[in-house]
């Protein structure tokens, strides 16, 4: 935050106060789960704590003329129990300005972000922060001082796309529209949520049988599910396309706290390529060809020339949010769904024998009806669908897959699907 | 232990808005349908409508914009504006909005927004821009005086128009560097 208690918006921050809404509403979790229930009262001081080291979330969004900002904001931020479905639009009116919402369940810490404010890499600094100082606080004669300034971490709030992109790059992006999934939807507002919980060292060990990553092995997974639960059913012929966020920090050096992330989109045609194995080698193939440096800053340097082209730069924040959304209509359609894998979860070892797991869930849309992430903590990758249809086959289906390799995978979740089967 | 609380049913926050609002297109109907039936010299509800249509954007504008009390005196010095202009219309064109109403309205929005300013020291760098805004409609009347011959009774508007140029310039002097502040950061690219 600058000295004069305002700071704008970064590259790909701009975008989602425009596109969001009660439907849309570009919010994400992440959960910790502990081993034990939650305190509210020391929650409410850890989070406290760890928002003076964290100024950069304490903000408030603003309307200015041609841009939205951030300003400081020195309100209180409600801590409550869980009362609603995760994901859900965070109304600044009714969280006292904040982007961003803390609740906490039985075990369970809640971190829901307004995708504006932070990434999902970036926003697990701060949920750890928390974990840490809540189990400080919670076990004080366990955790001396040393201990904790030992892992203070360093950040800033640079907007690192502009420091990065490549003016000259262009995207070679596909122009194809996607497989758009079919089914009956569950009521209004509704959001039905399904972990699986999948033995990690055993998925490692078929995904190295395989010669591919754990990533490209839950993706080819997916497209698999996708195709035979909903894809043949309702005679699907376009491409099923999964966009997958890319960490940014891994290609370039930052230290941002702000968005630093881009996307992969993995395209299928699924006449060419339907069984499980020909998908998992198609998708090897495409994440090596679409993971370089020079792919991944094409797609990054393409959006950040939109945001910095001076003509859309002039053009006033209510004409441009008219504009925006209404591309958007449109560019919804080019991905069937989105993967996001943050993958491991580091917790420093003193701390680890108090937390269960981890879980990211993203927020699902009336055209992208399923998400799904995914994150590990020691021996477990939880791999989350968050879905407004009624129908869970996609999810049965993805779990006999993994099943059917000898993986170890137990189901939960949050009561609107009967999961169990 | 379960992980996720069970949500019964979904929660409808905006009921009592939904209610209001059928009971405000009940009470225009009926008063459209009364003012068919029984005609009178004017269409008297028109008036009623843009009551409850000014009441509608005045608590709407409130809920969302619940802090800033110097938005609320802008919207309230446009909705006012319009509302006097419409009954006027409504009654009988004479001229009494533009000629009076139209700059005591102004005055008032523009001696309140000088006095949150100085009653509220740490936080008048939020009010620059809608004291701004303010300045910009308060000599709107001023140029209907300049350009056409609406305005008959100058003499309210030019008091209303010295009465927000001093007011700007009261402003500026007293926190001119916020609203420099408060306009870089409102209008940066």
């Amino acid at each position: 935050m600058s000295k004069e208690n305002w700071r704008r918006l970064d590259n790909s921050a701009k975008i989602f106060p425009i596109i969001s809404s009660k439907k849309y509403s570009s919010v994400f979790r992440l959960s910790a789960v502990l081993k034990e229930k939650v305190e509210p009262e020391i929650l409410k001081q850890a989070v406290n704590e760890v928002l003076k080291y964290y100024a950069s979330f304490k903000v408030k969004l603003k309307k200015g003329m041609f841009w939205y900002y951030y300003e400081e904001n020195n309100k209180e931020l409600i801590i409550e129990e869980e009362n609603n479905y995760p994901c859900k639009y965070i109304d600044p009116n009714t969280n006292n300005d904040y982007l961003f919402k803390i609740t906490y369940f039985n075990n369970k810490i809640n971190l829901d972000i307004f995708h504006s404010l932070t990434d999902g890499n970036s926003g697990v600094y701060l949920l750890r922060e928390i974990v840490y100082t809540y189990i400080e606080k919670k076990y004080p004669e366990v955790f001396d001082e040393k201990i904790r300034e030992a892992r203070k971490i360093k950040y800033d709030t640079e907007d690192d796309y502009i420091k990065n992109y490549n003016k000259k790059l262009h995207s070679n992006s596909s122009s194809r529209k996607a497989y758009i999934l079919k089914g009956k939807k569950l009521p209004l507002a509704t959001i039905g949520v399904i972990h699986e919980n999948i033995n990690l060292k055993e998925l490692k060990i078929v995904a190295k049988e395989k010669e591919v990553t754990v990533t490209q092995y839950l993706t080819a997974t997916l497209i698999y599910a996708i195709y035979t639960a909903n894809y043949i059913k309702h005679k699907g012929s376009r491409p099923i396309k999964i966009c997958i966020p890319v960490d940014l920090k891994k290609y370039f050096r930052s230290e941002t706290i702000n968005n630093f992330f881009s996307y992969i989109t993995v395209e299928t045609n699924m006449k060419q390529v339907n069984e499980f194995e020909d998908i998992l080698r198609f998708v090897k193939g495409d994440f090596e060809k679409r993971l370089s440096k020079n792919e991944i800053l094409k797609t990054m340097s393409a959006n950040v020339r939109l945001g910095n082209n001076l003509i859309i730069k002039m053009i006033p924040l209510f004409l441009k949010s008219i504009i925006v959304r209404l591309s958007y209509l449109e560019i919804r359609k080019y991905t069937t769904t989105t993967f996001s894998n943050i993958g491991r979860i580091g917790i420093i070892g003193e701390y680890k024998k108090y937390i269960e797991k981890f879980m990211i869930l993203i927020a699902p849309e009336p055209v992208e009806k399923i998400k799904c992430s995914a994150c590990s903590f020691d021996n477990e990758l939880v791999f989350t669908f968050t879905s407004t249809l009624e129908n869970t086959d996609i999810e049965k289906t993805f779990y006999k897959q993994i099943k059917k390799q000898g993986i170890e995978i137990s189901l939960e979740g949050n009561g609107v699907h009967d999961i169990i089967s | 232990m379960t992980l996720y609380p069970k949500i019964n049913n979904i929660r409808n926050s905006h009921l009592v808005i939904k209610i209001m609002l059928g009971i405000s297109i009940l009470i225009s109907l009926t008063c459209i349908i009364i003012n068919i039936c029984i005609p009178g010299n004017f269409f008297w509800a028109f008036l009623v409508i843009a009551g409850i249509v000014y009441t509608w954007v005045t608590v709407m504008y409130s809920i969302k914009r619940n802090i800033n009390i110097a938005s609320n005196v802008f919207m309230q010095t446009i909705l006012i504006s319009i509302l006097t202009i419409a009954i006027d219309i409504i009654i009988g064109y004479r001229g009494w909005s533009l000629d009076m109403a139209l700059p005591i309205i102004i005055s008032v929005a523009n001696i309140t927004l000088l006095l949150l300013t100085i009653v509220s020291t740490k936080k008048y760098y939020q009010y620059a821009l809608y004291q701004v805004m303010t300045f910009l409609i308060s000599i709107l009347p001023f140029v209907l005086l300049c350009t056409t011959n609406l305005i008959k009774l100058e003499i309210f508007t030019i008091l209303a128009t010295f009465i927000a140029t001093v007011t700007l310039i009261f402003n500026i002097s007293l926190c001119g560097k916020n609203i420099k502040e408060e306009l870089i950061r409102r209008l940066h690219l």
